[in-house]
């Protein structure tokens, strides 16, 4: 993460240059971004103009709020600071000063909304690996590029960051907010048994995982289950997945032999051809 | 938009001084919410990693503090290879520290601790002999680990050269298996955090 608000947060003169500019705000010369499901998102070229600011003047541009009751243990008080949160962003207030010390974003990933990616960065794609660039695919004037891990939704013209989705291990997960767009039920088939909205937590599918999330905040509160880039009949094995990976309760039933290989991904058992390697069949469904 | 921003603000202003008037109130009235539905607990069945790890461990703290305590109660299966707490020592100052903001770099490490799928000793053997002295595993988290034997144990290596042996593998539970490790296994880049303008813990 680079240090925006941390560049300006260093030392005194920065901390009264952005309540200078808080004082002299004009927020019409920024655009609102919308995120998940009621959730907006402001650019961070403006939200860093908060850090070093009294909370109680900050809250008059942006919707700060105590956190939800049921996620407060996502990001607990101290005795030095509590926290605020609202637009994207988490606050830490400084109780002795009052003042808004440091800005969490809500969205991991080394560019954030309201930003510009690189030219550069333009020609890179996202990733085949676990379907990602399938599941984030270009439409209208929206690209997807990806970097470090991390997938950015951009204006296609001038590379304007709309959207963060950083990839689970590039560090999505508990604590954060579901990207806009994707806030719909879109659990794998085999895990919908499982996984189920309820009024006060949803599960979401992203590539390589299913999170629980609240509802009111969209924040993900759990990781549900890990999953893989899956195999695909006719499809050599991914790399790494060559090793006999049968659950117990399956192992009597599905046992390598020289004619064929039994293989476990995402809920159900594979067999694949020892020579070839290529998947030739689902043999079980392990969760329906 | 705009104008819905600052009522929203202004009302928010409401609640933030009715809680500057309840400061000792400040710890969260729920802990983190089941992720597994009573079906998939079910399927997970009564013995999981998640309840099978050590409480208190090294691990089981990382593992709670990025969620994957749950993930890890859940029906899997999983292979985990959990890391000695002596192992975590070994790692950047502060990389494990309980903290909202390490939550992301955790995420990353223990991802790459984790394979889909129950993968014993045995099974981990027959791979390396399949290779001629090595085999490759596929983690959770992206990565990939070479498993090579030295001295007739099991020795893991992640992209940045690091290396861990199996001391204690095959412990089974419900929902997967566990190899304990001698050492921690971290990916190659690693995860940035989100903190922005951070300062340091008083």
């Amino acid at each position: 993460m680079k240090g925006f608000a941390g560049e300006r947060a260093n030392g005194k003169a920065a901390r009264f240059a952005n309540r200078e500019a808080v004082q002299n705000w004009n927020p019409a010369s920024y655009r609102t971004l919308a995120y998940a499901d009621n959730i907006q998102v402001l650019p961070v070229p403006q939200v860093e103009q908060f850090v070093g600011v009294p909370v109680a003047q900050v809250a008059n541009f942006a919707a700060l709020s105590p956190l939800p009751a049921t996620i407060q243990y996502l990001y607990p008080d101290t005795s030095d600071y509590y926290y605020r949160y609202g637009d994207g962003y988490l606050y830490q207030v400084d109780r002795g000063t009052s003042l808004i010390d440091a800005l969490i974003p809500l969205m991991a990933g080394g560019f954030l909304p309201g930003q510009y990616l690189p030219n550069s960065y333009m020609n890179s794609y996202v990733p085949a690996y676990y379907g990602f660039n399938s599941f984030y695919p270009d439409y209208g004037n929206v690209c997807n590029r990806y970097y470090q891990g991390v997938v950015y939704q951009v204006d296609c013209d001038d590379g304007y960051v709309e959207n963060v989705i950083p990839m689970y291990a590039g560090g999505y997960g508990v604590g954060q907010i579901l990207p806009s767009a994707y806030s719909y039920y879109n659990v794998p088939v085999q895990y919908r048994s499982l996984y189920y909205d309820t009024p006060d937590y949803g599960y979401w599918y992203s590539p390589g995982a299913i999170y629980q999330y609240d509802t009111r905040s969209s924040m993900i509160t759990s990781v549900a289950a890990l999953l893989s880039p899956g195999f695909t009949i006719g499809r050599p094995l991914p790399m790494g997945y060559d090793v006999y990976n049968v659950p117990y309760d399956y192992r009597a039933t599905y046992y390598d032999t020289p004619n064929a290989w039994y293989r476990y991904s995402n809920g159900y058992i594979y067999q694949v051809d020892p020579v070839t390697q290529l998947v030739t069949a689902i043999v079980a469904s392990l969760l329906t | 938009m705009r104008s819905h921003a600052l009522a929203l603000g202004l009302g928010a202003a409401a609640v933030l001084a009715l809680g500057a008037c309840n400061k000792d109130n400040n710890k969260s009235a729920r802990g983190a919410p089941e992720a597994q539905t009573k079906k998939a607990q079910k399927v997970a069945g009564t013995k999981t990693i998640a309840a099978g790890i050590a409480p208190g461990s090294r691990f089981m703290t990382a593992a709670k503090t990025s969620g994957l305590d749950q993930t890890l109660a859940g029906p899997g299966p999983y292979t985990v290879f959990v890391p000695d707490d002596a192992a975590f020592n070994s790692a950047p100052p502060g990389t494990f520290d309980p903290k909202p903001e390490n939550r992301a770099q955790m995420t990353g490490v223990l991802t790459s601790l984790i394979l889909q799928g129950t993968v014993m000793t045995a099974d981990i053997d027959k791979l390396i002999d399949r290779g001629k002295g090595k085999g490759m595993l596929a983690t959770a988290g992206g990565g990939l680990l070479t498993a090579t034997k030295d001295g007739g144990k099991i020795v893991l290596t992640d992209s940045g050269g690091h290396k861990a042996t199996i001391t204690q593998g095959d412990e089974q539970y419900t929902n997967g298996v566990v190899h304990h490790v001698d050492a921690l296994l971290m990916p190659g880049k690693p995860a940035s955090g989100p903190a922005v303008g951070q300062k340091k813990a008083k």
